[in-house]
């Protein structure tokens, strides 16, 4: 970026060129002051606060663009004027309490702006609004009256969130924010995504989790501090506000030694979101994103903002448990390692290496997967080691590893912001991965990149989207492949980039003679012109990204289906440039990284096959032992050893954080499999539905009390640091199992998981340059990692991940889903997540706010549907497939579509898995999950709407360019600074 | 056969107890140096209460307490304007005292009428004359109007914090 220099108050200053004057200044150490800007919302101009001269004419600090010969005074009496004027009407709004201020912590901008410009006092008089405090929320309060009308809750909210629920009615006798223009926040279309409460600059806008905790006088009662208030408030008129001030100041540093900020990463999705933990003891504050988090910034959704009551639930495994008779025992840890070094040791040598099989958790650290797979290879010789990857995500891995060589995004989420066109498929994105889809949303609002949807749900993003398509479920491969053939068909192929960078091209495009549109329209159910509009879309564009995730993946052929999607990219052209690529959606925060870790039967850490004799020797050569102590046999992924399991083939399991009894396929299978294990080991944060079949039950630590590194969705390494310690005798995962190799002979020393990273680096190529210290603070790497550190935040920029550099287009045979409905199961169920909860509630379900929106599960029924079986909102229903029944009540919406239905996975003890069946793609035998066959019988009960009247689904927006300060400025009462305002408190 | 066993956790006990945080309060007092302070104070005891028992018991200090306490009985009974107006009179009429410089006129007597020698004293004059400066504006400050102290004081208007 180019440098330039400004004369500012007659000095010289050289910096960044066209950077906002405010940013400029702060990197020079210099605080002009402002509070509505944020350098992640931009100029909103309404503070008034940041005034300077330029050539004697006044203008906003946060509009002006550093540049050469910019000459800018600030000291000038009149210019002071303004900023006092701006601030003074800021203060008339917010009435200052501030050392009995929950948000008096140190980023409080009002306060720490008021103080900094040394206002003696204030110079109108602050006067409650007619508002009430709006606490409806579970999560977060408005207070108007202590609301500066700064907007950056509604920019926030408009323009990077993209809800669209809140504004300010800037032309009304008393503004304030509204929620979908006037409704109570709970009652209206607020998402609690949290991004409004964490860029207020003051306390108007507050997590609730701050109400009584953060400071010394903070917590005593209103009707103590209200008459508090009022003597100072009595006093400052005599004194003056510096004093005031100065006790607040006071305060503000008697709160530092107990308040802690620490950086750690969001352990639900794999957007991979970091921001900082504020923590008073044990308690947290609130989670507090920055702009300087590499993945989501400002960001947050409902979950990573506010669903961590389960770090201090009183569920929580601190001691670990050992069956004894029927029932759990509480041991010490030397008796419970001992008890699984003993039992793994006795089956291996018993059974042989291969009658054991390791789980690693794909919510887990990388150090953890890395060690999970090390015990399963080097101490007990087998490859029976996976993590939930194969549930979700492994069909996705396989199209790119038969097309494009890396199993992982092309490239990153700002390539995904600035691709002409977006695909999305079979991702219900706004849900599931609430932060990208935020990219998206405003990418297409601000920017006008175009959304194309595919998918049978009608979700937020189609509901968003420019071409929305609706295929019949399974039927991806079809549509995909009509697609590619139109390209060529019309000259859409990208045929210069074929040529130079992709083999089996010819081959390919025989392969599509009978993907025709009318096959396609027959099949799919999309009409001819959508195709073809889609087609057209996407050919012409210069950049498209394309994101899928379970609704490809989770089918009999998901793996044909991915590859379809990543054989219609390379047609096109559409990988090795910026804004293109190939995105599968990673469902875990750490899915990604317990597979590029070694979780995967077939794979060691960073790719290397386990049948690949030199990936085989350069392991065991860092492991210090020989190649032929690893086994070069590919092993079984958890769906086969759970199976394997049931037919006694497996003897033990070690299972760490993953809820397989609840998440595999046939809940009615696993739970047999595992009743029939000789030993099986858990080692969770809860005692899950898992850990209840389990022998030992090893209590480990959640994310935040122990450090590592994850690595979301778009290969980007990311450190978490320890915010917590330990709850009571829970263990770091990394020094659980470095304890149990230890028990077995195998004492590798680990004192701190960077060593384990130090160690994985040091072998495998794909993570050369990968070092705790590269990833500290914000710092990130994407993979692969030259030694010297070099990352690679877009592939395939210089070839692709084949061994001639080359891509290659597969060739794919239409098949249909394996199970599709009949005569008698005359309906499909689909299944998948809500924005609100998070797999099988063990995090979020400990989260009271969170029931408050969902109460409970239901299924969803299409209208057409409803009214055919008489079914209402509410009615209960039993949803039966061929292994079992469930009852829930319906909801009927549109979301779904004739005879498919929808139920969300995270709720009941058995949940939907008791209804899927174990049919599965054959390349990774991921289960078919979305293919499954179900009747629905209407029972003679109704009770309330499962889904509340006020679940943010029901509310209505309202759409807006962002703050709109123009309507505040048009009032004929608003005059500029500094000139003195009749009612500073009305705008 | 390993069959599923319920199970309810012992509960943990979350955050710290009175121990602990009386335990990190004493480290945070040893630190910073009042434990050892508050330890030779205790330890001093009879030594330090007979030294402040000397003191208190002086008849300067009691009148100090008692003036202390006048003074307060009557602050409490002013309005704080009025106060702040007779108070900054005073400084205004001190200031002009010590800042007042005889002019020439100044300089000598009026020597007119009243006593005839005192008026003719132009030593004494001199000498008189600042205070008569000091009551001048200490009455023309009493005079002065202000809508508030605070915004007398800062000269910046203010219809309340």
């Amino acid at each position: 970026m180019a440098n330039c220099t400004i004369v500012l108050d007659g000095e010289r200053l050289r910096g960044r060129a066209d950077e906002p004057l405010v940013d400029f200044l702060k990197a020079q150490g210099i605080d002009l002051p402002h509070v509505c800007y944020h350098p992640s919302l931009g100029a909103l101009e309404t503070c008034d606060a940041c005034w300077v001269e330029v050539d004697g004419e006044l203008k906003r600090g946060c509009t002006l663009k550093s540049a050469d010969g910019l000459r800018v005074d600030t000291r000038g009496a009149h210019v002071r004027a303004a900023r006092e004027e701006g601030m003074d009407r800021l203060l008339a709004k917010h009435e200052l309490y501030c050392t009995v201020c929950e948000n008096n912590n140190g980023d409080c901008t009002l306060h720490n702006t008021m103080v900094d410009m040394q206002i003696p006092i204030q110079r109108y008089e602050f006067q409650r609004k007619p508002h009430e405090k709006d606490t409806s929320s579970p999560f977060y309060t408005y207070d108007p009256d202590q609301c500066i009308l700064c907007g950056r809750c509604v920019e926030a909210c408009q323009n990077v969130e993209v809800n669209e629920t809140l504004s300010i009615d800037f032309a009304s006798d008393n503004p304030r924010v509204l929620w979908d223009g006037g409704k109570e926040i709970n009652d209206s279309s607020c998402v609690h995504c949290g991004h409004c409460v964490t860029v207020c600059p003051c306390n108007a806008l507050m997590e609730n989790s701050m109400n009584g905790k953060a400071g010394p006088f903070s917590a005593m009662p209103w009707s103590l501090k209200r008459p508090m208030i009022e003597v100072v408030k009595k006093l400052e008129t005599t004194t003056g506000a510096v004093p005031v001030s100065g006790l607040s100041e006071i305060d503000m540093h008697l709160r530092q030694p107990e308040i802690k900020c620490t950086k750690t990463v969001c352990t639900y999705c794999g957007v991979g979101c970091s921001f900082e933990m504020w923590t008073r003891d044990r308690h947290i504050l609130k989670v507090q994103p920055v702009p300087e988090a590499p993945a989501n910034g400002i960001s947050t959704c409902i979950k990573g903002k506010f669903a961590w009551d389960f770090v201090n639930s009183e569920k929580r495994l601190t001691m670990p448990l050992i069956r004894d008779n029927g029932r759990f025992r509480e041991a010490d840890w030397d008796e419970a390692l001992d008890l699984v070094a003993r039992r793994l040791l006795e089956v291996r040598d018993a059974h042989g290496p291969d009658s054991l099989g390791f789980i690693g958790s794909s919510k887990g650290t990388n150090e953890q997967a890395y060690l999970v797979q090390k015990i399963a290879r080097r101490i007990i010789g087998t490859n029976n080691v996976d993590n939930s990857s194969r549930y979700c995500q492994n069909p996705a891995t396989k199209g790119l590893f038969r097309t494009v060589g890396y199993g992982g995004d092309a490239g990153s989420i700002k390539d995904i912001e600035q691709a002409e066109v977006v695909v999305i498929v079979g991702s219900n994105t706004a849900e599931n991965h609430p932060v990208i889809a935020a990219r998206i949303k405003a990418a297409q609002k601000l920017r006008g990149q175009k959304l194309i949807v595919i998918d049978p749900r009608k979700h937020e993003m189609a509901e968003r989207a420019d071409l929305f398509l609706r295929p019949k479920s399974g039927t991806d491969l079809l549509w995909a492949s009509a697609l590619s053939r139109y390209m060529f068909d019309h000259d859409l192929a990208d045929r210069e980039f074929l040529e130079r960078w992709v083999n089996g091209v010819k081959e390919y495009r025989d392969s599509l003679a009978p993907f025709t549109l009318e096959f396609a329209e027959t099949e799919t159910g999309i009409e001819r012109q959508d195709l073809v509009e889609a087609a057209e879309i996407i050919g012409r564009a210069k950049s498209v990204c394309l994101l899928w995730a379970m609704g490809i993946t989770q089918h009999s052929r998901g793996s044909d289906a991915s590859t379809a999607l990543s054989n219609l990219l390379l047609v096109t052209g559409n990988y090795g440039k910026p804004g293109t690529g190939g995105y599968p959606m990673r469902g875990h925060n750490n899915v990604q990284g317990a597979s590029d870790f070694g979780c995967l039967r077939d794979r060691y850490p960073g790719y290397g096959h386990v049948s690949d004799n030199e990936a085989r020797e350069r392991w065991a050569e860092g492991w210090g032992i020989s190649p032929d102590e690893l086994s070069d046999e590919p092993g079984y992924g958890n769906f086969l050893m759970v199976q394997a399991a049931d037919e006694r083939e497996i003897k033990a399991m070690y299972i760490v954080g993953e809820e397989t009894a609840f998440s595999d396929s046939n809940t009615h299978n696993v739970h047999t499999a595992f009743e029939k294990l000789d030993f099986m080991v858990v080692q969770d944060v809860f005692l899950s539905r898992t850990a209840e079949f389990a022998d030992v039950v090893l209590p480990a630590c959640p994310s935040v009390e122990q450090e590592g590194t994850y690595v979301n969705t778009e290969r980007r390494i990311q450190r978490s640091y320890q915010v917590l310690e330990p709850l009571g005798d829970s263990r770091p995962d990394w020094r659980i199992l470095t304890d149990v190799a230890a028990r077995m002979g195998h004492d590798w020393g680990y004192t701190h998981p960077s060593q384990v990273m130090a160690e994985c680096a040091r072998i495998a190529p794909m993570f050369a340059g990968v070092s705790y210290e590269r990833l500290e603070g914000w710092k990130s790497q994407l993979w692969p990692v030259a030694e010297d550190g070099t990352d690679s935040p877009l592939l395939y920029t210089d070839g692709f991940a084949n061994e001639d550099g080359r891509a290659n287009l597969y060739v794919l045979e239409w098949l249909p889903p394996e199970e599709a409905p009949d005569e008698e199961y005359d309906l499909l169920l689909d299944n998948g997540r809500l924005r609100e909860q998070f797999q099988g509630t063990n995090q979020t379900g400990r989260t009271e706010g969170i029931w408050q929106q969902i109460p409970h599960g239901f299924v969803e029924v299409s209208p057409e549907l409803a009214a055919e079986r008489g079914i209402e909102e509410g009615t209960w229903v039993r949803v039966s497939s061929r292994r079992d029944s469930l009852e829930f009540p319906a909801v009927i919406t549109d979301r779904v579509r004739g005879k498919t239905l929808f139920m969300p996975i995270h709720f009941g003890k058995p949940g939907v898995n008791l209804l899927t069946g174990e049919h599965n793609d054959p390349d990774v035998q991921t289960p078919a999950f979305k293919e499954t066959a179900v009747k629905l019988e209407v029972l003679d009960r109704r009770g309330d709407p499962p889904l509340p009247a006020h679940n943010y689904r029901f509310g209505h927006p309202t759409p807006t360019t962002g703050v709109e300060v123009e309507v505040k400025w048009g009032r004929g009462d608003y005059t500029l600074p500094p000139a003195q305002q009749s009612n500073p408190r009305k705008m | 056969m390993a069959e599923r066993i319920s199970h309810d956790v012992t509960p943990p006990r979350i955050g710290p107890d009175a121990h602990e945080e009386l335990e990190q309060l004493l480290q945070t007092l040893h630190e910073h140096g009042v434990l050892r302070l508050a330890k030779d104070v205790v330890g001093a005891n009879t030594s330090i209460a007979s030294v402040v028992m000397d003191g208190l018991g002086k008849e300067s200090t009691l009148n100090a307490i008692q003036n202390l306490a006048i003074l307060g009985m009557m602050l409490s009974e002013i309005p704080p304007d009025r106060f702040y107006r007779v108070t900054f009179a005073l400084r205004e009429a001190l200031d002009r005292i010590g800042q007042y410089q005889p002019g020439e006129e100044g300089g000598d007597a009026p020597g007119v009428s009243g006593a005839y020698r005192m008026l003719n004293d132009d030593e004494l004059w001199r000498a008189v004359a600042p205070l008569v400066e000091g009551v001048k504006a200490f009455a023309e400050r009493l005079d002065k109007p202000i809508d508030k102290p605070v915004s007398d004081y800062f000269g910046k208007p203010t219809s309340g914090p």
